[in-house]
């Protein structure tokens, strides 16, 4: 195997693979990324077996097609340190060959034909979405996981997928983050008989590849795994196995709800204020609405106490709840600043959703005596 | 008028309990096992004169003393004598820190010799237990006083001679929070005594020992920066466990082992009136290495959670491997003043009216008298009554 390519492509490439190659493996094999390359191209692709990445590099140009599994660390040191900017790189099997006018470096390597192979994406039946959105999907619900729960596969987001709605949730038990939002079936779409939840790991991992991404992305869900392809990327990823619990039925009645709008930037900037005098035993923050504005109070004993104000244009009865400010904080990070969204209040002891005009929803349980 | 610190160390405290209660064992060579009678765990004065160390198994400290006393350890009955020996002080002080089971920290304020030797007497009196007293104007000077003449000893060393004397010559290592990696690096600048340390200059040990080290530079040079504690600081983590009665690979008592430290952990939970979010299960096996796994809870302090979640734990992570220590440690801890509500929590009623009777028959009764079924494989560890009381149920304690 022998090509010439552009080093700072291949390094970015190589650098998206090692986001998936673990740290640590009983199989050294996989502390590698393979390159593979054909007449028409090469693909660079890395997995931990739980998670795959394949990358597709058209820039280069292809000597003698074959395989080669490159070391991550040693490999992508030479890639980042090299000062070259095309190189060559070589393999006869026993030994890897890289370089430039100024540097070569000869590295040992490992048997490609050993490496666990990382599923392409095939198939004609598959769903198809604008990559903004499902990256933006990503960002608004893999927060609320929790890879750590024994009840209830909450490890990763849950997608569904109706008619031409797909739906991600992400929740820890109390809060919950759902976004919703236009999906296009291509031929039978086709859906699995299990529920999809994609590892809280593999759904940052495709927010990263997906990062500088306009293009339509495809998502092929099979039983045990799903596939996204981007333009160029491939992230295939085994599903969480378990229960994911009812969801739908977190949501309070909108019917008995107080609404009130506000704008996430200041609100976050009053929530951030109010949670500097916060300590561990007392970590709730108090929000009183009513007469025009909303009042934020914490008291953290000896920390002290805190009381924001804040205009609103909410005029209705007086309302309060005691939220976990790191809950609140968590959903207004993820908007604009001048991101307009509606806090649905019921009582104190009632789920409070806060919700955008874009599909996103996000309930969030109080803190209450006992 | 100049405010000072006391410290107050039982001697050989688990062997003079015994002596309370066993007066024959007065003048008798005597160690206290282990709750599986194994190892000695306290020794008195005679035994250690003939060689025998704390944590030496008791096959080795026979041999060389063969007319020895070895009785099992009791903690209901050190925690009766602790906290007379605890009220005691308070009659003399008006701040007292319940540092361990045998030693306390006190607000001395002005007191001289002759009024802490009547201190040491009325302790003495109540709770019949000897200790030595130590004076001084910090925490670990004071420490320092009360081990410099042990047993019985009363050192109040207030004016700068007397602290010049008690710092003179002493090994670093008698420092409270010196050890034998810090002595290491203190020994490579020749700072080998504690007169040394209090000489060193403070960037150095700041260096050398970071903060900590530092506290002790500031404390041993008589400016008191570790406060007295009258209520312990909220627990951080608590954790319930330790040997598993003789190591064992049988699923039915390992798992049996996860069910009585749950049942332990609820108890501390509700006694410090907090729920946890998080739970942790530590093995240790035999004859090495072992495994740390963690689940995260929504707030709980409830049996069948803890059970299950710790169960599920070590279904994931144990096979089959020889286990010898277990601990069930409870993080994220959460006040139940302000209980974080969750989406799916309808707690059982079942396990709810549980919780209740077993609590209200074990309040009366005794503790374990009613319990899990889960814990039956483990009938000998609750026949044997020395395994119903662990030092870790004596709360309070600032140290540990």
């Amino acid at each position: 195997m022998k090509i010439q390519c552009d080093r700072e492509k291949l390094l970015r490439a190589f650098q998206m693979v090692a986001g998936v190659v673990p740290a640590r493996s009983p199989k050294p094999i996989l502390r590698n990324a393979k390159l593979d390359v054909s007449a028409d191209g090469a693909t660079l692709m890395g997995t931990d077996l739980e998670v795959g990445m394949r990358i597709d590099l058209p820039d280069l140009t292809v000597e003698a097609p074959g395989s080669v599994v490159l070391p991550i660390d040693r490999g992508g040191a030479i890639l980042r340190e090299a000062s070259d900017e095309k190189l060559s790189i070589e393999s006869d099997g026993k030994r890897i060959r890289i370089e430039g006018n100024q540097s070569k470096f000869q590295l040992p390597c490992e048997n490609p034909a050993e490496y666990p192979a990382v599923p392409g994406f095939e198939g004609e039946d598959y769903f198809e979405m604008a990559a903004p959105f499902f990256r933006g999907l990503i960002h608004r619900t893999v927060f609320a996981t929790d890879n750590e729960s024994t009840r209830y596969a909450l490890g990763g987001v849950l997608l569904e997928i109706e008619g031409e709605q797909i739906i991600g949730v992400g929740t820890d038990g109390r809060r919950l983050a759902r976004q919703m939002g236009p999906i296009k079936v291509i031929g039978k779409g086709k859906t699995s008989e299990t529920m999809t939840i994609v590892p809280t790991r593999a759904m940052q991992i495709l927010e990263r590849a997906l990062a500088e991404n306009q293009e339509d992305v495809r998502l092929a869900v099979r039983d045990n795994d799903i596939l996204v392809k981007s333009q160029k990327t491939t992230v295939f990823a085994r599903l969480v196995e378990g229960r994911f619990p009812n969801w739908r039925g977190v949501f309070p009645n909108a019917d008995e709800a107080v609404r009130i709008d506000l704008t996430a930037g200041p609100f976050y900037t009053a929530v951030r204020q109010a949670s500097i005098v916060i300590s561990e035993e007392r970590r709730g923050v108090e929000f009183a609405f009513g007469e025009g504005k909303v009042a934020l109070a914490s008291h953290g004993a000896e920390l002290g106490e805190a009381h924001i104000e804040l205009p609103t244009a909410y005029d209705g009865p007086d309302i309060s709840v005691k939220l976990d400010p790191r809950y609140v904080s968590d959903f207004l990070r993820v908007l604009e600043p001048d991101q307009a969204f509606v806090l649905e209040l019921r009582d104190k002891e009632t789920a409070a959703v806060c919700s955008t005009e874009d599909g996103y929803s996000y309930v969030i349980m109080p803190l209450a005596r006992n | 008028m100049a405010r000072h610190i006391g410290h107050l160390d039982a001697d050989c405290f688990y062997v003079s309990c015994e002596r309370v209660r066993h007066r024959f064992l007065r003048g008798q060579a005597v160690g206290v096992l282990s709750n599986q009678g194994a190892c000695v765990i306290a020794k008195s004065y005679e035994l250690k004169t003939r060689g025998v160390t704390t944590g030496m198994p008791i096959w080795d400290a026979l041999p060389l003393c063969p007319e020895a006393i070895f009785v099992k350890r009791d903690f209901r009955w050190y925690e009766v004598l602790s906290r007379r020996i605890y009220d005691a002080v308070c009659r003399f002080s008006p701040t007292v820190e319940y540092y361990s089971i045998d030693e306390v920290f006190f607000d001395a304020q002005a007191m001289t010799h002759t009024e802490a030797l009547a201190l040491q007497n009325h302790v003495l009196q109540a709770a019949g237990v000897p200790t030595s007293v130590g004076v001084a104007p910090s925490k670990i000077l004071a420490k320092l006083a009360s081990s410099s003449e042990k047993p019985f000893g009363c050192v109040v060393a207030v004016e700068p001679e007397a602290v010049a004397r008690l710092l003179r010559g002493r090994p670093v290592d008698k420092i409270t929070g010196v050890g034998r990696r810090s002595s290491r690096k203190l020994e490579r600048h020749r700072i080998r005594t504690c007169e040394d340390f209090v000489r060193a200059d403070r960037r150095l040990i700041r260096r050398l020992l970071t903060k900590r080290g530092e506290d002790l530079w500031w404390e041993l040079n008589g400016t008191s920066v570790l406060p007295l504690h009258a209520t312990r600081t909220p627990h951080k983590n608590l954790s319930r466990g330790g040997s598993l009665g003789g190591p064992t690979a049988d699923p039915d008592r390992v798992t049996a082992w996860v069910a009585r430290n749950a049942e332990r952990l609820v108890e501390a939970l509700d006694y410090h009136d907090v729920y946890c979010e998080r739970l942790l299960l530590s093995l240790v096996f035999k004859p090495g290495g072992g495994v740390l796994r963690s689940a995260s809870l929504w707030p709980t302090a409830d049996f069948h959670e803890l059970y299950t979640a710790g169960a599920r734990m070590l279904a994931a992570c144990w096979n089959g491997q020889v286990v010898a220590y277990m601990h069930l440690i409870a993080g994220k801890l959460t006040a139940r003043r302000d209980v974080q509500r969750c989406l799916w929590d309808k707690p059982d009623p079942r396990h709810q009216a549980i919780r209740h009777v077993k609590h209200l028959i074990n309040t009366q009764v005794g503790r374990f008298a009613l319990r899990s079924g889960a814990t039956l494989p483990l009938g000998d560890i609750y026949r044997d009554t020395t395994n119903s009381y662990d030092i870790c149920d004596i709360y309070g304690k600032t140290c540990f």
